[in-house]
């Protein structure tokens, strides 16, 4: 089966009050591609994950984001949004919350089932009534992962997703990754480890200082 | 991808918001003593004169609960890190419903202390009457929904801004202060008796103006990206 263009950029921008952040970026993605983003400290690394995520807006350029765009309507783009997800650098959790609260909230608001099965399968189903602000910054991923467990978003994008992670658990990335892809989706990845996961990448983006590059696996 | 419709999310932020603060304790651990406190305190310091306690007495009630509510609605735990709000964004999470959600809880948060702080106010300084319990009721409903839109409305403007902490009370003064004047007459009308109806009408009017500017700003004030 042919890959199906999930993403496509044509010269898209993004500057906040007149910094260039990210310059004339042409790129697409397709299912089934793995990405490796890599680049120096505030290269634009980041803002490429967000623009990608819809969090940003670009500010020159033309994009389609699994058929949003610019024109998009509010309605469309909550609906294209749930089908990206996105592990960034800070874990996103509430911390007066428990961990099986964190994981709960989240199904919810996507309208799924909860589940009881996903702390379980990141290790920490006996800590499940742990408060989150107290978990360690490991746990604190894993928990971001458990929300993963029983979806499979069609855009994955991991930024630093094993700082704080033991190599016990890295099986876990690998494992949502491999699904993702399996299903039609895609996925990229900030990382500055070089071992283990990133060898399932399958292609190369560079940036730096705000321009991307493509390089080869 | 399908999600919930607008109420449902209004709903799910609401429950988010009081069970953060169930575990945190904000609002009625660190707030409402200092709200009581302040309340008690003001009699030593101006004066034992019933008659002029009596009349200062329901201006007092409403200025505790517009500074201690404007700080509930704009707490540290009502704002959330970039990354919850990515987060919430991504499982499309309307913006308008965040604001209504926010503006909500918080305003359950401050009808549960007003109603404690009404009584500790009648206490000290209008005692022997027989107040109009109903319009109180009402006045501390649509006063603490009018606190809730502000403060929401407000921390969704400041949100992200360096200047946040000196910009807030800023943006809250002018605002505040119909609010201040429309609950504090109000609850001299339900002291003696009389009907608080005009100005019960007067903030369910601001309400209504505060919920439709915040749920028309809410899509653009979301979108601003942060400047620090």
């Amino acid at each position: 089966m042919a890959p199906t263009l999930l993403v496509r950029f044509t010269d898209v921008g993004f500057s906040v009050s007149g910094a260039v952040i990210l310059k004339e970026v042409n790129t697409a993605i397709r299912s089934g591609d793995i990405i490796g983003v890599s680049g120096p400290n505030g290269a634009g690394k980041t803002t490429l994950l967000r623009l990608l995520a819809t969090l940003h807006r670009p500010t020159s350029g033309t994009y389609t984001v699994l058929g949003m765009g610019p024109d998009s309507r509010p309605e469309q783009l909550a609906s294209g949004r749930r089908e990206i997800a996105l592990i960034g650098h800070t874990p996103a959790i509430w911390p007066e919350l428990t961990l099986r609260e964190n994981v709960d909230l989240v199904n919810r608001l996507l309208g799924l089932q909860p589940d009881e099965d996903s702390l379980e399968a990141v290790g920490l189903g006996k800590l499940a009534s742990l408060k989150a602000g107290h978990a360690s910054l490991g746990m604190q991923r894993r928990v971001e992962f458990a929300r993963l467990w029983n979806r499979t978003p069609r855009l994955l994008l991991l930024d630093e997703p094993l700082a704080g992670l033991d190599s016990a658990t890295r099986p876990l990335v690998e494992q949502i990754m491999d699904r993702v892809v399996g299903r039609g989706g895609a996925a990229a990845m900030v990382s500055h480890d070089t071992t283990g996961i990133t060898r399932l990448v399958n292609r190369r983006i560079t940036v730096s200082a705000g321009v991307v590059t493509e390089g080869t696996v | 991808m399908k999600g919930p419709g607008l109420l449902p999310q209004v709903a799910w932020v609401i429950r988010k918001n009081l069970a953060i603060e169930r575990r945190s304790g904000e609002t009625f651990w660190m707030v409402t003593p200092f709200a009581a406190l302040a309340l008690m305190l003001a009699p030593l310091a101006i004066s034992t004169d019933t008659a002029l306690l009596r009349r200062i007495g329901p201006g007092m009630l409403w200025l505790v609960l517009v500074l201690f509510g404007l700080g509930v609605a704009l707490r540290p735990s009502a704002g959330e890190s970039r990354s919850v709000r990515d987060l919430a964004a991504l499982c499309g999470l309307d913006p308008a419903a965040r604001f209504l959600g926010n503006s909500l809880g918080a305003a359950i948060l401050l009808i549960a202390v007003t109603l404690i702080l009404t009584p500790v106010m009648i206490v000290l300084y209008a005692p022997g009457g027989n107040p109009a319990w109903g319009w109180l009721i009402l006045l501390a409903g649509t006063g603490a929904v009018s606190l809730g839109l502000l403060g929401s409305l407000i921390g969704a403007v400041v949100t992200g801004l360096r200047t946040r902490t000196s910009l807030a009370p800023l943006l809250a003064l002018p605002l505040a202060v119909p609010v201040l004047v429309a609950t504090t007459r109000g609850t001299e009308s339900a002291l003696s008796r009389r009907s608080s109806i005009s100005w019960v009408l007067l903030l369910v009017a601001m309400d209504l103006a505060l919920a439709v500017v915040g749920v028309l700003l809410a899509g653009t004030l979301d979108n601003t990206p942060p400047t620090d």
